[in-house]
């Protein structure tokens, strides 16, 4: 089965896209339906669309300066689809208020009543600082009001009509917070399916600096989860043509990744001071979001940034599922795009630059894969290639150097699927695998911190090809890499024109570096019915790269196994099996204590759980679905963090200084202060709701590196949070 | 296609069930835009010009608005070549009366065909329309998935789509890094049985509402025509075309 092409051919000029004249129809028929006036009717007396103020009945404008309830209005200062916004007084509490008030023509329907008051309820859901507040929803001498934060700067939208196109880095920053308040509505489960520029309510002048924009009006929001009323399902085309998502022209149910195409659009107009699909009438433009490319933002304004084309595009797919799936992932292209060097890096906890000139130090970082776990395997069949095909180290740079790395210093788009993320002990260097999309290859990549440059490595040619762990030999330049049922040891100075291949009966889930040296652990998932195991290997580095004897640890008891890690001090080797953590001696591999994961955390059911030791190597840090549970290894006691993730744990990482741990879910990296439990800052989401399999400290604990299902590496800054600490957590 | 381990019955009573024609559907719009891309590419092909192509548009959807789906004989066949007629005269009526002296023979001739024009207009219009539908049942595996928790309609047959020589394993595993969460060979198969029953119905009913006569031979012969039956054929019980 394949798949259909959905999209049609890009860059297709047209007068519909490119705004030249067009045809009017010729005459309007006799026998035209409402429906069909209601389409063939012109822009801005459409039914659809915002009503001017003037066409607002007068008995509600009359409402100026009279005294409703305990609010004064004082002015009109906007209109909806459902009626006028007036600057209020708040004669108790003294404040200015914004107030929205049902004209009363519709305020007889009663189902438009209980639009109104859904549209309420929608907004007093959001607690956000990029959502307009809502203050109060009162129904007094016979109006029915929503009273509103009170926001001055205008909407983004008066201020295209004042100056035109906007900066494409003031577009952009209106549009990051516009997408930060969606992200916490869908997160709450509404879908607002009226985004545009109108909507998007600024607190000052765009250009400052410390202006934020909020989403306003959710007045077409429907409550989206089960149990909701679907006032606006499917059958009823809601919202403003030009910023309609292809479902909702065709009246399909829209779900949140229709916010995301109207978001898309109003960027477009943000950017260019057009419509994506401009005509003289709704079908027609209805029709373009059905079927019309988007058009070149460069032909509109020369001065876009390139990069916001691709933003544009995806969000604006006309197939939901080839768009940004979550508002999450759009706005983690947005904040990539503005963060870059010379950005505007406004923002909390954003990524920022890894700094070149800090001095690498030890981070002991720890991470782990993603334990996945599939069957058993039918073929045990082991080809073994002894001596694959050497391949000199490629600069990134040059023509053919994959160019896995974006110019954004801290930020890399993986050029294909992300395999296995690691930094290096001194905070160096890091290294990452990545499949190409056609699983025809797989590269290693090593990046240096320092300076920011990479080049790959390694790569194999051979379908589905995919480098699943690694792991820095100490003092070398040395990588141990998994690929798939093979290792390979390869030099990441270069100076070995062959990798060390060795090859596993099974497929590797993980490999361990002992910190001092000379040996190495592997977590190998078995095939057909052999118990899974962990083989220990000798390896010497001089004069020659050498593996010493195979020697498996805990025979026959494992039959989950999908991590392992050495102790900083190498004396123990942490195993994770199911939701059972076995500690061996670091160096003969004997039994020494068994964990089982508690309950309370939450059991990784056929997931698998996550050991981290602490830097003094005294504690053993273990991720339940939930939380975190530690282990003393001198006396056995347990201390249980709540972590608060909503989604299992899939990686937890040390500070380097040993009283923060890093959790990470699909839901966010958490920071917590471990003598306390409490957690420090906000969690950084960075990846857009999708798995993130590594995480590793560097530079000195300040920065945090993680890598996810999103196929995008990242750095985040962490001194700012670590600093502001009350517990002092700071390096 | 595996034939799915559900009975065939299901399908045959669901296809039972649809008694819509094209010919009454109350809001043919939402058609229009649902094969709006078809009817975009058969524009350009005929005319191979994207601003003509605009104006046609606009020209033939202010003609479908004010007259709907045209009640003429009893037997219009399918929803498919009538909106290709119709797009067609849209096309001639307006280049005829806003270019005449750009009409070249050869163009006049590719407009005037009953048939549709050259057979790569005639290839561009029914591809484009195997896209539509294909489009369709995507869709709405795509909302199923997004509506109910736990489902992977859309991701499933996605991935066994994208990546047919692998093992059930090798998806499984595939499925689970898409979503983030575990998910057993067993269970991606039971989950991929079941999705392609219902992207076959999707097609099957989008197909079915698209030809005015109710005659299984004439779905058939569609789902041929449009080399959409090879994701039906599965599911189909035997005996199917013989039912009605």
């Amino acid at each position: 089965m394949r798949a259909a092409r959905t999209t049609p051919p890009r860059r297709r000029k047209s007068p519909v896209l490119a705004g030249q004249p067009h045809q009017v129809a010729s005459t309007r028929h006799t026998t035209m339906n409402a429906r069909t006036a209601h389409f063939l009717s012109p822009l801005g007396r459409s039914a659809m669309a915002d009503k001017p103020i003037d066409a607002v009945d007068r008995r509600s404008a009359s409402c100026v300066g009279q005294q409703v309830g305990k609010y004064a209005l004082r002015r009109v200062i906007g209109s909806g689809g459902m009626g006028l916004v007036y600057e209020a007084e708040d004669a108790v509490l003294g404040r200015s208020v914004a107030v929205k008030m049902l004209r009363d023509d519709l305020a007889a329907d009663p189902l438009l009543v209980q639009r109104f008051m859904l549209e309420a309820q929608a907004t007093a859901r959001l607690c956000h600082a990029n959502v307009v507040t809502l203050h109060d929803v009162v129904e007094t001498d016979g109006h029915v009001l929503i009273v509103m934060e009170m926001i001055r700067g205008g909407n983004a939208d008066e201020l295209l009509n004042r100056q035109g196109p906007l900066d494409w880095r003031t577009a952009t920053r209106i549009t990051v917070d516009a997408c930060r308040g969606l992200v916490a509505a869908h997160q709450a489960g509404l879908v607002h399916r009226d985004i545009k520029p109108s909507n998007i309510m600024l607190t000052s002048g765009a250009t400052d600096p410390a202006a934020t924009a909020k989403l306003a009006d959710f007045g077409l929001a429907k409550y989206h989860r089960s149990g909701g009323t679907a006032l606006t399902d499917a059958g009823t085309s809601l919202g403003t043509p030009h910023f309609m998502s292809p479902e909702q022209c065709r009246a399909e149910a829209p779900d949140h990744r229709s916010d995301v195409y109207s978001l898309g659009a109003t960027y477009f107009k943000l950017l260019t001071g057009r419509f994506p699909f401009e005509g003289e009438q709704v079908v027609q433009i209805l029709f373009a979001h059905c079927s019309a490319a988007v058009p070149e933002l460069a032909a509109l304004n020369p001065g876009v940034d390139p990069r916001c084309q691709g933003i544009v595009d995806r969000a604006m797919a006309k197939q939901p599922h080839e768009r940004f799936q979550t508002a999450g992932q759009m706005l983690v292209e947005l904040e990539a795009l503005l963060n870059r060097p010379n950005g505007d890096t406004r923002g909390n906890l954003a990524e920022t630059v890894v700094p070149g000139q800090a001095a690498p130090t030890a981070s002991a970082a720890r991470r782990k894969r993603w334990p996945l776990r599939g069957g058993l395997a039918v073929v045990v069949l082991l080809v073994v290639i002894a001596w694959s095909i050497g391949m000199p180290p490629r600069w990134a740079g040059s023509p053919d150097s994959g160019a896995d790395t974006t110019t954004d210093p801290h930020y890399i788009n993986v050029d294909g699927v992300m395999g296995t993320m690691e930094v290096r002990g001194d905070g160096a260097w890091m290294a990452w695998g990545v499949s190409d999309r056609s699983h025809a290859s797989a590269r290693l990549l090593v990046r240096d911190l320092q300076s920011g440059q990479v080049r790959v490595v390694r790569e194999e040619k051979r379908r589905y090809a995919r480098f699943a762990a690694a792991a820095f030999l100490p003092a070398s330049d040395l990588l141990v890499a998994a690929e798939r049922e093979s290792l390979r040891i390869v030099d990441t100075g270069a100076s070995l024109d062959r990798p060390l291949v060795a090859a596993i009966e099974g497929t590797v889930r993980d490999v361990a570096s002992h910190p001092g040296g000379g040996a190495i652990a592997v977590a190998v998932d078995a095939w057909a019915d052999a118990p899974d195991r962990v083989v220990m290997y000798g390896i010497s580095t001089a004069p020659e790269v050498e593996l010493g004897d195979a020697r498996s640890v805990l025979p026959g008891d494992l039959s989950d196994v999908s991590a392992v890690a050495f102790s900083p001090n190498g004396n123990y080797l942490a195993v994770a099996d199911g939701n059972l953590v076995y500690v061996v001696d670091g160096r003969a591999g004997e039994l020494q204590m068994t964990f089982e994961l508690p309950a309370s955390v939450g059991r990784q059911e056929g997931v698998g759980c996550v050991p981290a030791f602490s830097p003094d190597s005294r504690l053993l840090a273990v991720s339940g679905a939930r939380g975190i549970v530690m282990w003393s290894l001198q006396n056995g006691r347990r201390v249980e963090l709540p972590a608060g993730h909503r989604d299992p744990i899939s990686v937890i990482a040390f500070h380097p200084a040993g009283n923060v741990i890093a959790a990470a879910s699909p839901d966010g990296i958490r920071l917590w202060h471990v003598a306390s439990g409490d957690q420090l800052g906000e969690p950084l989401d960075g990846h857009g709701g999708h798995v993130i399999s590594d995480l590793a400290f560097a530079n000195e604990g300040r920065t945090l590196v993680s890598a996810g299902f999103d196929n995008a590496i990242r750095f985040w800054d962490l001194s700012p949070v670590l600093q502001e600490s009350p517990q002092g957590a700071g390096p | 296609m595996k034939r799915p381990a559900a009975s065939p019955d299901e399908t045959l009573c669901r296809l039972d069930e649809i008694t819509t024609r094209w010919s009454q559907i109350k809001d043919p719009l939402q058609f229009v835009y649902r094969y709006s891309t078809a009817i975009r590419a058969y524009l350009q092909a005929l005319v191979h010009d994207p601003q003509k192509v605009e104006e046609i548009i606009q020209e033939f959807l202010v003609k479908f608005l004010q007259t709907g789906l045209v009640a003429a004989d009893s037997d219009r066949g399918r929803f498919r070549d009538y909106l290709k007629v119709a797009v067609r005269n849209a096309a001639l009526t307006f280049l005829r009366k806003k270019h005449p002296r750009q009409m070249d023979s050869e163009s006049l001739a590719r407009l005037e065909d009953p048939a549709g024009g050259p057979a790569e207009c005639e290839r561009q219009w029914r591809e484009e329309w195997r896209r539509c539908v294909l489009d369709k049942a995507w869709r709405s595996l795509d909302a199923h998935q997004q509506q109910h928790t736990d489902n992977l309609f859309y991701t499933v047959v996605r991935l066994a789509s994208d990546h047919p020589r692998e093992s059930s394993q090798q998806l499984a595993e595939r499925a689970s890094r898409q979503v983030g969460r575990p998910l057993k060979p067993a269970a991606f198969r039971k989950q991929l049985s079941r999705a392609r029953r219902m992207f076959a119905e999707e097609i099957l009913c989008e197909v079915e509402q698209t030809v005015e006569n109710d005659c299984r031979a004439d779905i058939e012969e569609e789902l041929i025509e449009l080399g959409l039956l090879e994701f039906i054929r599965g599911y189909l019980p035997d005996g199917w075309r013989q039912g009605r």
